[in-house]
């Protein structure tokens, strides 16, 4: 197959599952999931007192976008639409349709990840914006417009990074295993906030140290109240964090697309 | 003739579960029917050529190369599964476009070619409405279109009659047939005999994994023919009933249970004859008449013993 079909192929994959997952009840709920931390900044802002001490708009902005988009929902965003990106049409008996046409299995998945990322990125850029523009409504000190552009922008790089590499890691896993929200669940809310309580380097086994040494505001010294705990965080590199985001993101849809190609798959379920 | 499809001592098992055994068949170009009761190995079969499947021993091959994963030979293969599982939201025509583009083709390729199939399989009206609204045969006319849009050479169905009504099967068997004169080789893979009869007459038969018969429907259809045929009829008058068939043609004999009567006969269309008089003349009543899939498997019971 020369260049010009192989991209023609990853394209119609790309409808297909842009078009499915555009009309999934999922995507409404993430929708309206994505839009709660836009209502933080106001209820902060009701509930002050006179003599609280005013976190600034952009220190504000940051926290939300670490704790809120990027801690919760993206990866929560991957685990609903990225476990249903090859593993629904297993399940739901449609996959003989792809797997018994003549297109690349690499294709496919490529096709179904762009697809993925996009619809996600979308659904995060509007909510993103106005937690953005609640947070400057409510801020008690003004704020220049180039700083703020410039974090918005950047959070939103790191925001859409989270989305590919988590998103690559339920794609795998829904084309794996049976129960990949369970596994994802685990991965995401289990092992990886679990890591954090273990010294040394066990913490970069995760996704999520990598996106925070990503992350624009990123304090080296943490002290973590809620367990009593003085920890060092071990810093990672900017570069060796994106490397690594980048080459994890690869050689999860590489294990997808050789799960695909060497699987076997009857009535479109997985035999595994 | 040379063989499109050629299976050697092919065998497919699912752990402790044998699913074919030593298949060894060659089909060459026309019309091909795999004939076998429920769990005989003929969606295994369909899997294994479409590549979804590997074998567990023997060889499989297609166009004289091997299956899996060869996008050249998957590009001549159009393929109608028998599940009616659909992306429901998805019009026909998006369904059909987005699966033809997967294959290579642009856009406009895609939709030229979509429109043109769809338009065969009588469903230009209805293409740009959800599949979850259409009627079982429109969804298996959709499946059709899907598996023709990148122009086959080779054509699988999987149980392409199942829950259509007498108008839908008649035009789905004219369809295939004008495809196979075309110069496609169709293979179709069910579980009754009528309805592979109306399509060609090279039958494989094929029963707990095993080719049982392979040629001339004519053939097979004597071995049929000579097996008595079981009609059991469940009503109060059974006795009656007993009376009024006694007489026909073929009876060989008629067993009497606190239900009713089962009727054993070598001309079923006579005993069903005078069951129908019998009910519309009145004085018996018909609380239920079965047939026909029971004696399938009786069928095959019987030319595997």
């Amino acid at each position: 197959m020369n260049w010009q079909a192989y991209l023609w192929s990853s394209l119609a994959a790309a409808r297909i599952s842009g078009s499915l997952l555009v009309r999934k009840k999922r995507i409404l709920f993430l929708g309206v999931l994505v839009l709660l931390p836009a209502l933080l900044p106001i209820a902060v802002a009701f509930l002050r007192g006179p003599h609280d001490r005013v976190t600034s708009g952009l220190e504000l902005f940051a926290l939300l976008g670490e704790y809120g988009f990027l801690g919760t929902l993206a990866p929560l965003a991957a685990i609903l639409l990225g476990t249903a990106l090859v593993g629904d049409d297993l399940e739901h008996g449609t996959a003989p349709y792809l797997l018994t046409r003549a297109v690349p299995r690499s294709a496919l998945v490529l096709g179904k990840f762009l697809a993925y990322a996009a619809v996600a990125s979308l659904t995060f850029l509007p909510a993103m914006g106005l937690t953005l523009v609640s947070v400057l409504v409510t801020s008690p000190e003004s704020i220049e417009a180039a700083p703020m552009i410039r974090l918005f922008a950047h959070t939103f790089g790191v925001i859409v990074l989270a989305l590919g590499v988590y998103g690559a890691l339920c794609c795998m896993l829904g084309t794996l295993t049976k129960r990949p929200v369970i596994y994802s669940v685990i991965f995401v809310f289990g092992w990886e906030p679990l890591t954090r309580l273990v010294p040394g380097y066990v913490d970069f086994l995760t996704v999520k140290k990598h996106l925070l040494a990503l992350w624009p505001v990123v304090t080296v010294d943490r002290i973590d109240h809620s367990i009593d705990v003085t920890r060092k965080v071990i810093d990672v590199g900017l570069g060796e964090a994106s490397l690594i985001l980048a080459l994890v993101a690869l050689a999860l849809v590489g294990v997808t697309t050789y799960a695909l190609r060497n699987k076997e798959f009857a009535r479109g379920q997985n035999l595994a | 003739m040379s063989a499109i499809l050629k299976t050697s001592s092919l065998s497919k098992w699912f752990g402790e579960v044998v699913a074919l055994n030593g298949i060894d068949i060659e089909i060459g170009v026309g019309i091909t029917g795999i004939l076998g009761p429920n769990g005989a190995g003929k969606s295994t079969l369909m899997n294994l050529i479409t590549g979804q499947l590997s074998p567990s021993k023997g060889s499989l091959t297609l166009f004289g190369e091997q299956i899996r994963n060869n996008l050249g030979v998957l590009r001549r293969i159009g393929y109608v599964p028998e599940q009616d599982r659909f992306w429901d939201e998805v019009t026909g025509y998006e369904f059909v476009t987005r699966l033809a583009g997967l294959t290579g083709m642009s856009i406009r390729d895609a939709k030229i070619r979509s429109k043109r199939v769809i338009e065969r399989v009588g469903l230009a009206d209805r293409c740009h409405t959800p599949i979850g609204s259409y009627s079982r045969g429109m969804r298996q006319r959709i499946k059709l279109a899907q598996a023709l849009v990148h122009d086959p050479d080779l054509l699988l169905l999987d149980e392409p009659l199942t829950g259509l009504d007498p108008l839908g099967r008649q035009e789905t068997i004219e369809l295939l047939r004008e495809l196979a004169d075309e110069g496609r080789t169709i293979v179709v893979a069910s579980h009754v005999l009528h309805e592979v009869e109306s399509l060609t007459s090279e039958v494989i038969l094929l029963v707990r994994g095993r080719i049982l018969a392979s040629g001339e429907v004519k053939s097979i259809r004597a071995h049929i023919e000579n097996f008595p045929h079981t009609i059991h009829c469940r009503s109060v008058d059974a006795r009656e009933i007993g009376k009024r068939v006694v007489a026909t043609p073929g009876l060989i004999g008629l067993d009497f249970d606190d239900q009713g009567v089962a009727i054993k006969t070598q001309d079923p269309a006579a005993v069903y004859a005078a069951i129908t008089d019998a009910v519309v003349a009145g004085g018996v009543t018909l609380d239920r008449l079965s047939a026909a899939d029971d004696d399938l498997d009786a069928v095959f019971k019987y030319l595997v013993r």
